[in-house]
């Protein structure tokens, strides 16, 4: 088998099976021909073979979902709703938007590893906080979560210290010192039937009795570990990790954005107050669209050539469909942080967002200026010049034939960006865009 | 169909090519001057679109010119007013594209 039958064999293997044999023999036969007349030239046919196999691979029948701009538009509307519904269901997704719960949430902390695995603290190390730490905190709390029995089911219980609720100023029944038990308002209504003279039964719970303190909304519980219901002034002395809650003295100077670290015997812990916290999502979004921003200047020539405003409300259009879509990224990236999902999908939210916006300009410039429709039937022009002078490209036309477009291969001085031909009196004059 | 078909000036040339009696892909190579990664590809779309048919040429004639069997493109009716379309777009395509001489296929 010569070189040529070679590389004609090798391009066969992009070909659809179906198409393969057929393709195969029409391009032996030709190269027969090429042979006898132009044998130099055999090289450069059978290189012609793999963009030819190329494009029976990317045209296999396969309908184009985003040809059309109503499609196209209609596409990334839907993604961006249901992006946004993921968003707005995950709470930490919301709250970035809402106003937080708690009293005095810039001065409330929560202190943790700061890891994405295992960020708790142990409560011998809390204790030592406690006692250390007076000048700097004017209270602390310590919660740990666990799954006890209450009555005669398991439930997710936080095992709390006595002042939680009032260090979140969320006003519970009862006093300090005594056990009590909050409920969350999904377990009151799964395990207690919605009974609306919960508050102030005694209920059994992990061998003793607790009186029920109230009865709280899940939106009211933004700190990490998830709970049914917190068991108030019973502090556990599990060796299991909890997580430790500080309340900053001198409450008018708010503590840095990103938190700040303390040490705590050999260990160090950080410190990030409950208002940045419910605000990260909305950090990451705003990080990642930055880092997008700048990568994007960087890598992509930003340059449209639009000159039809129906070009700059699609191009708006699909800008405001891919924020949603990456602020849910950076909603299921805190939400589901210290998981392997969350471990995943945080380094991804970063090139994510940069390959989005890159698309959205791409296709921008791959859109016919008067229909919006994408430019179709690419065909390859011209053969890579040895000197660079002789241009290259691909041509592609407006299946309603507005007009065409050349996108050099290798921009040079003579063709040094994509150009646009006008082949329609609704097209106006010759337009040049940017490549 | 005819009418919704809308080609770049290399594929309208490449049709003009066929109709000219350039039938096969290595001819339209060698008059329009195009490489092969661009008309092979440009002449499967134009088949795809239905303005073209192909067919291998039968194994006896080919036998007997101890030659391999070529495919043959020849336009179908869309691709004739596909045709007649784009050389009033692009009035230079009939002079692009000389006429085949007899006795040359």
């Amino acid at each position: 088998m010569s070189i040529h039958l070679a590389l004609l064999r090798s391009a066969g293997v992009l070909v659809p099976r179906q198409q393969r044999p057929e393709w195969l023999a029409e391009w032996s036969a030709e190269l027969c021909y090429v042979r006898q007349v132009r044998a130099s030239c055999a090289w450069a046919f059978c290189l012609g073979a793999f963009q030819d196999a190329f494009w029976l691979m990317r045209n296999k029948g396969r309908p184009r979902l985003l040809e059309s701009p109503l499609q196209c538009g209609l596409l990334l509307a839907l993604l961006a709703v249901a992006s946004a519904s993921i968003a707005w269901w995950q709470p930490s997704g919301r709250n970035a938007f809402l106003p937080s719960p708690y009293r005095d949430a810039e001065s409330l902390v929560l202190i943790s590893t700061g890891t994405l695995i295992n960020p708790g603290i142990s409560f011998a190390d809390y204790q030592l906080l406690a006692s250390s730490e007076q000048a700097r905190f004017s209270a602390l709390a310590f919660y740990q979560p666990t799954t006890t029995r209450v009555g005669a089911v398991s439930m997710s219980v936080a095992l709390a210290s006595g002042n939680l609720f009032q260090l979140l100023g969320i006003p519970v029944a009862g006093r300090e010192d005594a056990a009590r038990i909050v409920l969350s308002d999904r377990a009151w209504r799964k395990y207690f039937h919605r009974d609306p003279h919960i508050v102030g039964r005694v209920v059994a719970i992990g061998g003793q009795e607790a009186l029920v303190a109230g009865v709280i909304s899940a939106d009211f519980w933004q700190l990490p570990g998830r709970a049914d219901a917190w068991l108030l002034g019973n502090t556990p002395p599990s060796p299991e990790k909890g997580f430790a809650l500080g309340h900053l003295r001198n409450s008018g100077i708010r503590p840095p954005a990103d938190g700040f670290g303390i040490w705590i015997g050999v260990r160090s812990y950080d410190c990030e107050s409950l208002a940045a916290r419910a605000r990260r999502p909305l950090f990451l979004f705003l990080t990642a669209l930055a880092y997008a921003c700048i990568f994007l200047s960087a890598t992509t020539s930003l340059a449209l050539g639009a000159t039809r405003i129906r070009q700059w409300i699609f191009l708006l259009a699909k800008v405001t469909c891919i924020l949603p879509i990456l602020y849910c990224f950076a909603v299921l990236s805190f939400a589901y942080s210290g998981t392997a999902f969350g471990v995943l999908s945080f380094p991804a939210m970063f090139p994510g967002g940069f390959f989005m916006f890159r698309w959205i300009f791409e296709d921008q410039r791959r859109r016919c200026p008067v229909c919006l429709r994408l430019l179709s039937k690419p065909v390859g022009f011209g053969q890579a010049s040895y000197t660079f002078l002789r241009w290259y490209g691909t041509e592609l036309t407006c299946v309603r034939g507005h007009g065409l477009l050349r996108v050099p291969e290798i921009p040079s001085t003579y063709f040094s960006t994509q150009r646009w031909v006008c082949l329609d009196e609704l097209c106006g004059s010759e337009i040049s865009s940017q490549a | 169909m005819a009418d919704d078909v809308k080609l770049t000036h290399t594929a309208a040339m490449i049709l003009q090519a066929i109709s000219a009696g350039y039938v096969y892909g290595f001819s339209v190579m060698e008059v329009t001057g195009l490489p092969s990664g661009t008309v092979y590809p440009a002449l499967r779309r134009l088949e795809s679109d239905d303005l073209i048919r192909s067919h291998w040429e039968k194994e006896s004639i080919a036998e007997a010119g101890q030659r391999p069997q070529r495919k043959y493109y020849k336009l179908t009716n869309a691709g004739k007013a596909t045709l007649e379309i784009s050389q009033k777009r692009y009035p230079l395509l009939v002079r692009l594209v000389p006429p085949l001489e007899v006795g040359r296929a």
